[in-house]
């Protein structure tokens, strides 16, 4: 029994030392594709209730009411709503000013409330960083301090006064910045008129202080019902007022998951492109050249090993290559998924933190295995079929003939003719090569599709301070640059595993080709053409293939258009990167003497 | 070739004697130009004393011995019919080649692998010459069956002189 | 060393494999002169490296040194794509394997070499005609390899090797995978050729080919050991070189 294992061991050590080019490659593609499943598993995660984190932390209110600015009997308003029936209990009425905030080369106008120092029952912000409102200093929302880059220990200027940061928090009483529902303008100086935004907690002294005679003192209360539910119907009983604002937990709830929106359809669709991805590198690895397993499992049976232990070897040789691709596939997708997981950063939820559960590891673990019993699979059961002297003589299938194409590629220049008459001999991974690339640009153009929307429908307008853009659509751009490049990188490693393979498979009748005297260029752009007549079609095709795999995940909202100058590029950029890649085995090949290329079992 | 090639050759029906050296140059193609024909006439003398053959006159008036008939005698037949039957066969003959080499090492006469050397050479321009005689012949024909079969004997010759050459250069090795 | 114009020449011919106590010499030290129209076989037993004289001479394979002469041009010196040219334009090859494109007709794997060469598919496939019209095989035009014999395969490979018309032609063990009367076609056929004025250089280890030649070589353990004028002798009345006689 020991020398069965060890002689097992042995024949799938050698196997795997023969050939050092294919067992790297193999290792990238299977790297690659669990990298991509990870992030895609990550992305899926990160769609958890965000809102209802920050609710349940920080005892967050069902009614939000806020009077209008210069109504005088606010505060008497107030009042009223504190005694409506179905009011549970209260918190406030919190003094709010309006200073405009310096930091950085950044002014904006802040919306400030004033707390105690001591935690509130309702709507206690919850602390992420640093600490709570200390006299001299105040607390920033995570979106802002996010947006102004601010952090504990920096100093801005409020109202005139430099204030130290102390902290920074969420809340889930307002929408977080840059949205408000303040929707005051506010005279900043110079007959200039402003919308208040990014909210700021101080202490109740500090808060009234900013008070200024344009912008004077206002109220906010919070309020929880005993019936949460019937927030909203409470809320519009004061739609129609103009002199308070009146919003129910639901409303913030709906904003900030619409300010999130884009951003979570962006991961959707990202994280399905990442799954479909994941898919077709496999298909290209599994689908890849099987006529040297054939030979080699012919010998194995010369040797008298019985099929179950041809199998066995084959089967041991690709999960070796899958677990080692999966392992260091999980360990790159798991550094990797904090790059993308952090959306609406006032949230709490998605914190950044990648939230990869022991079924993700489980479940990629369980794709490496079956892809390598799959690709095991198809050999061994050649290997019990096939007699061993017929798998020994090599040369799997005789290709069909195709008197057309022999006879119409005679009118072509020699690369063309070269190229036309490789890709009739496999036209099974003609269309193999496809499908692949098919897929590949499907991706490419629905990045291209989500970018051209976001591009089209900003979410905030464009204000008179120096903001910069809106954090929802930068992390946006975000993860879809970090997707780009992800899908470029599998991209090109599945462009190198179909180059090789259809390389190897070229290698005789090329070999032939040049003992007659065809000239390496000659060669090379018929490897080329022969790639790019299966590629062209397929990148074709992709693009409206993209639109409708945005459009179908994303239930008919998203599928834009990118633009013609895009979808161009993109159909240029897969035609020569192909045309690129064949040309790296050509020059391979061209490097060794013609008796080597043509007679292969040499050397 | 034993006489009862001749005999053999009256087989098929009373010939004259010419008739006989043209049947036996057909079958054997260009081998047989070199065939004498006074010999096939000493062997049809020496079948005529010993029965096998009777010789009879188809021009009585002529005394030439190229007018005599000739027919086999039921003993000719009797005997053409055993020597069919025989599986005698050329033995190959070897020895002499072999202890020339053996006698010219043991005293060393000469070096035998220049020896075996010659000896290629000649049976390789036998076998040039055998072989463009039989490519000659046009196909099927019976003169070109034996010209292959010289080939064919010339060639496993040559192969026994390579293995020849092999062995005596390993044993002047060591 | 004088520069023959025309012919085949090499000088100080070697190739080496490995480093070394693993070193392999193949080739060790081979001068080669052939004339045009000549023809020279090289024998030898498995291993002698007579195949890898072969390669270096048709270009199949780059020495390790020595120089190559073909038509008064260096071989050895030339770039790929001097090379070839030179395959395309001056040397035919034919191998032990065939290598004949199993998916096209007798016909297409004959074509091939001229539409490499650049001309138009109407003359690539007249010269498919006549060659093949030449080695027998004309019958056989549109018949796929794998419905030819042997011997047949091996002729539509020659017919091939001849489509550009070359000045040399380079056979590496012509009938290595044949079996006696396949043997015969091609011998019919090279001796065919021979009349011609190509010069033939053929690798064999069957004495048969080899006695078509003009010149045998005889090589051992990577250099030539014996050379054998094989015509021009007066080989006289065949009658007198296979004794013929009547017992007495």
């Amino acid at each position: 029994m020991r020398g069965r294992i060890l002689l097992t061991w042995r024949l799938v050590a050698s196997s795997l030392r023969r050939r050092p080019g294919e067992v790297v490659l193999t290792v990238v593609a299977i790297t690659a594709t669990t990298t991509t499943l990870m992030l895609g598993l990550a992305l899926h995660n990160v769609t958890a209730h965000p809102y209802q984190t920050t609710r349940s932390l920080t005892s967050g209110p069902d009614v939000v009411a806020m009077p209008d600015r210069g109504s005088p009997s606010s505060v008497a308003q107030l009042d009223a709503l504190e005694h409506r029936s179905g009011v549970l209990s209260h918190d406030g009425p919190f003094p709010v000013s309006y200073p405009i905030m310096t930091t950085n080369g950044s002014k904006i106008l802040a919306i400030v409330e004033g707390r105690s120092m001591s935690p509130s029952p309702i709507d206690q912000p919850y602390v992420t960083q640093g600490t709570w409102v200390r006299p001299g200093g105040i607390v920033i929302e995570r979106s802002l301090a996010h947006e102004l880059s601010l952090a504990p220990g920096d100093h801005v200027t409020l109202g005139g006064n430099s204030f130290r940061v102390d902290g920074i928090a969420v809340t889930a009483a307002v929408p977080a910045y840059p949205h408000t529902v303040d929707e005051m303008n506010i005279d900043v100086g110079d007959g200039v008129w402003n919308q208040a935004t990014g909210l700021v907690w101080a202490t109740d002294a500090n808060a009234r202080s900013f008070a200024t005679l344009s912008a004077p003192l206002n109220y906010i209360l919070e309020l929880k019902l005993s019936n949460p539910a019937t927030a909203s119907a409470f809320t519009n009983t004061y739609s129609d007022s103009n002199t308070l604002s009146v919003w129910s937990w639901q409303d913030v709830g709906q904003n900030d998951a619409e300010q999130s929106k884009p951003f979570q359809q962006g991961l959707l669709i990202a994280s399905s492109l990442l799954d479909l991805l994941a898919i077709a590198s496999p298909v290209v690895i599994v689908g890849g050249r099987l006529a040297e397993r054939t030979r080699r499992v012919g010998l194995l049976k010369a040797v008298g090993a019985t099929p179950r232990l041809v199998a066995i070897v084959l089967w041991l040789e690709y999960l070796i290559l899958a677990l080692v691709g999966a392992g260091v596939g999980l360990a790159a997708g798991y550094f990797a998924a904090p790059l993308v997981a952090n959306p609406g950063a006032g949230l709490v939820g998605g914190l950044g933190v990648a939230s990869v559960s022991w079924t993700d590891v489980g479940l990629v673990v369980a794709l490496a295995v079956a892809l390598a019993m799959l690709a095991a699979w198809i050999p061994s059961i050649r290997a019990a079929r096939t007699s061993t002297t017929s798998a020994l003589a090599d040369s799997p299938r005789i290709p069909r003939r195709r008197p057309f194409l022999a006879a119409a590629a005679t009118h072509l220049p020699v690369p063309l003719l070269l190229g036309l008459r490789l890709a009739s001999r496999r036209p099974r991974r003609m269309l193999l090569t496809l499908v692949s690339v098919a897929i590949t640009t499907t991706t490419i153009v629905a990045v291209l599709s989500v970018r051209a929307h976001e591009e089209l429908a900003p979410s905030v307008s464009p204000r008179q301070f120096s903001i910069p853009y809106n954090p929802n659509t930068a992390n946006t751009d975000a993860v879809l640059l970090v997707i780009t490049v992800v899908l470029v990188v599998l991209a090109v490693v599945n462009a190198l595993a179909i180059t090789w393979a259809t390389s190897v498979d070229s290698r005789k009748p090329l070999g032939v080709a040049r003992a007659l005297g065809a000239t390496a260029k000659q060669l090379s752009g018929g490897l080329s053409t022969a790639l790019l007549i299966p590629a062209v079609p397929g990148a074709i095709a992709g693009i409206p293939l993209g639109l409708l795999f945005v459009s179908a995940v994303s239930h008919g909202s998203r599928a834009t258009i990118p633009s013609a100058l895009w979808l161009a590029g993109t159909l240029l950029c897969v035609a020569a990167s192909i045309g690129i890649l064949s040309a790296i085995p050509a020059r391979i090949e061209a490097q060794r003497a013609t008796i080597y290329v043509l007679e292969s079992d040499i050397g | 070739m034993q006489q009862e090639v001749v005999l053999a050759m009256l087989a098929k029906e009373p010939s004259h004697g010419y008739q006989l050296r043209a049947r036996l140059n057909e079958a054997l193609g260009p081998l047989g130009d070199d065939i004498n024909a006074g010999q096939i006439y000493v062997t049809l003398g020496r079948l005529e004393k010993a029965g096998l053959v009777a010789i009879g006159t188809s021009d009585p008036t002529s005394e030439r011995s190229d007018r005599k008939v000739y027919a086999l005698t039921a003993t000719g037949e009797e005997r053409i019919a055993e020597w069919l039957n025989e599986v005698n066969w050329p033995r190959p003959d070897l020895a002499e080649f072999h202890l020339k080499l053996v006698t010219a090492a043991a005293a060393r006469l000469a070096d035998p692998i220049a020896i075996v050397g010659a000896q290629r050479r000649e049976l390789l321009r036998r076998l040039r010459a055998a072989q463009r005689a039989a490519l000659e012949e046009p196909a099927h024909s019976v003169a070109g069956l034996l010209l292959e079969g010289i080939v064919l004997r010339l060639q496993a010759d040559l192969r026994w002189l390579e293995t020849c050459e092999r062995e005596w250069t390993e044993r002047g090795d060591q | 060393m004088t520069v023959a114009k025309t012919g085949l020449s090499a000088t100080g011919l070697r190739k080496y494999y490995g480093k070394g106590t693993g070193l392999i010499r193949a080739v060790d030290g081979v001068d080669l002169k052939i004339e045009p129209g000549e023809t020279v076989a090289i024998m030898g037993p498995s291993g002698c490296g007579k195949s890898t004289v072969l390669h270096l001479l048709s270009g199949l394979d780059r020495p390790s040194e020595g120089e190559m002469w073909l038509e008064g041009r260096r071989v050895d010196e030339m770039g790929e794509r001097q090379l070839a040219r030179l395959r395309r334009e001056k040397v035919g090859i034919v191998f032990q394997a065939f290598h004949l494109i199993d998916e096209l007709t007798a016909q297409e794997n004959v074509e091939f070499p001229a539409l490499l060469a650049g001309r138009s598919p109407k003359i690539a496939r007249r010269r498919a005609t006549e060659l093949l019209d030449r080695v027998g095989l004309a019958d056989r035009a549109s018949h796929l390899p794998s419905a030819l014999s042997g011997g047949q395969r091996q002729r539509v490979a020659i017919a091939r090797a001849l489509a550009n018309d070359p000045v040399v032609l380079f056979a590496d063990e012509p009938t290595g995978n044949l079996d006696s009367s396949a043997t015969l076609e091609v011998l019919r056929l090279l001796e065919d050729l021979h009349a011609s004025e190509l010069t033939i250089v053929v690798v064999t280890h069957d004495e048969r080919i080899a006695a078509t030649a003009d010149r045998l070589i005889t090589m051992r353990d990577g250099i030539f050991v014996d050379e054998t004028r094989l015509s021009g002798g007066s080989s006289g009345r065949l009658g007198s070189l296979f004794a013929v006689e009547l017992d007495a």
